[in-house]
């Protein structure tokens, strides 16, 4: 089998032939096939490109080394989107994130805000709009922000969502209802401006 | 439902996750109540906003990242993997060299004997040409024979017969004491003799009447007293000293049972006689055991347990 016609196989088979023989170029294929959707939610929950580029490479990495305890419940799409949320909600509870997100946090706003100072008046409005309701996201406690990422960014279904954070229905709506009402708090004085 | 009830459910609402009898209430409620709608569109504004995020493409070296770290890290598995075989190799051979010196086997060092015949010299030397030195010199040297005829039949490791006497059972008092006991004929040899006479009187005249049965009054006063056990050994000696015979050692035992061990050589040709008639002045515990041995050489060497 050649490259081309390993690329057109489904994630299923692809996991099997790297369960049977630790295939590399089946993996390979996985990676390229989920490293925009992974490192976008990674993004999403850590609001850095560096720290996104880590977790996405460690959720890839953690896949890898365990996917052979990997049944097929799911899909593999969804078991991905579970070591991603795993890794992020790891990281940002270790203390040596925590100290370093306030300066770098400060910083890559100010960066931002001056690189955009030639863009066209109106792109400008909208990345910085995409910058307020990114540090909005950030403010929320963890349970609250994967609620924001995984159903209002990534779009899934709550029955995925159930899956890939082990909540049953009613406490993903209810938690649901108070990260978007805590949202719109946080997003109150923006939404007016606009 | 009330407003407080409605804006709770309204985020359900905007996913249309409520049942249609909900949806229905609600979005009636939404037309008439001004608070209602102003919060609704104000969740709807938050959920645009947040749902207009761009999506963020991954950097152009994430692929080539993981696959070079996954190589890495199996690369570090199969190195560890290496030295946890070679540690657990190291671990069974620290194990058998342990096991081996905590074994039972101990090799154990034994004090060096002193040189007696050089302490002798020396001594010698030292002393002045006196008479009363001159005799303790004498008497020095005889100690010496008697030390290296011991440490000779030590060093010659001929068999020995073991002779179990048990001192508790003399038999000469057993006729002092009144008992039956009946004298077997024809067990008196020549060689007897040679050991009888140097037996209590006594002892001579009772195993001498064959056949009879003595009885002797029960006074305490005509009782002999049971020989001590310097007695027995003095008796012992004589005899083998009468047969011809060498004692080569003689040493106390710490043991409970055992109070003497005698090392002594005898003239085979006399080995039998000797022993049967130890056993009929004694009892020899083991007498069935040892009294077929024929003696091959000249002198034999015995060994004597005497029992408390």
């Amino acid at each position: 089998m050649n490259k081309k016609e390993i690329n057109e196989l489904d994630d299923e088979k692809l996991v099997k032939m790297v369960q049977d023989g630790n295939d590399m170029l089946a993996f390979e294929i996985l990676v390229r096939r989920y490293q925009n959707m992974l490192y976008n939610i990674c993004f999403r929950f850590m609001t850095d490109r560096q720290d996104a580029f880590d977790c996405a490479q460690d959720s890839f990495i953690k896949a890898y080394e365990n996917i052979r305890t990997f049944r097929h419940l799911s899909s593999f799409k969804t078991w991905l989107y579970r070591i991603a949320v795993n890794v992020c909600k790891n990281r940002l509870r270790s203390c040596q994130y925590r100290t370093r997100k306030k300066t770098v946090y400060i910083e890559d706003k100010t960066i931002d805000i001056e690189d955009c100072s030639n863009c066209p008046a109106q792109q400008y409005e909208r990345e910085r709009r995409q910058k307020i309701v990114q540090s909005a996201i950030d403010r929320l406690p963890f349970d609250q922000k994967q609620m924001i990422v995984l159903r209002d960014i990534e779009q899934l279904s709550y029955e995925e969502i159930e899956k890939i954070t082990g909540f049953p229905s009613g406490t993903v709506k209810s938690k649901l209802s108070r990260a978007r009402e805590k949202l719109k708090e946080l997003l109150k004085d923006t939404k007016n401006e606009l | 439902m009330n407003c407080k009830e409605i804006q709770k459910i309204l985020s359900d609402y905007l996913d249309r996750a409520v049942s249609e009898s909900q949806n229905e209430e609600i979005a009636l409620h939404l037309e008439s109540c001004k608070t209602c709608q102003s919060e609704f569109e104000q969740l709807q504004k938050t959920i645009s906003m947040v749902r207009d995020l761009p999506s963020v493409s991954a950097p152009a070296g994430l692929v080539g990242s993981v696959m070079e770290k996954i190589q890495e890290k199996q690369a570090i598995r199969g190195k560890l993997r290496f030295w946890l075989a070679g540690i657990a190799c190291a671990e069974i051979v620290a194990f058998v060299l342990i096991y081996k010196l905590h074994s039972p086997v101990k090799i154990v060092f034994e004090p060096q004997k002193p040189d007696i015949e050089m302490q002798q010299k020396i001594v010698e030397k030292s002393l002045p040409q006196t008479k009363e030195n001159r005799e303790t010199i004498v008497e020095r040297k005889q100690e010496k024979v008697v030390y290296v005829l011991k440490r000779d039949a030590e060093k010659q490791e001929k068999p020995e017969i073991l002779i179990q006497i048990d001192a508790r059972q003399q038999k000469t008092l057993a006729f002092a004491r009144g008992e039956k006991v009946y004298k077997e004929k024809s067990v008196i040899t020549p060689s007897e003799d040679i050991f009888l006479q140097r037996g209590k009187p006594g002892d001579l005249q009772d195993r001498v009447m064959e056949g009879t049965e003595k009885q002797l009054p029960a006074a305490s006063s005509q009782i002999p007293e049971r020989p001590d056990e310097l007695d027995l050994k003095t008796e012992i000696y004589q005899w083998i000293t009468g047969a011809g015979g060498k004692i080569l050692s003689e040493q106390q035992t710490s043991e409970t049972e055992i109070s003497s061990l005698i090392i002594a050589n005898i003239p085979g040709s006399v080995y039998k006689d000797f022993l049967e008639n130890l056993n009929r002045k004694f009892n020899v515990a083991n007498y069935n055991s040892i009294k077929a041995i024929v003696p091959s050489e000249d002198f034999v060497t015995i060994k004597l347990q005497i029992f408390k």
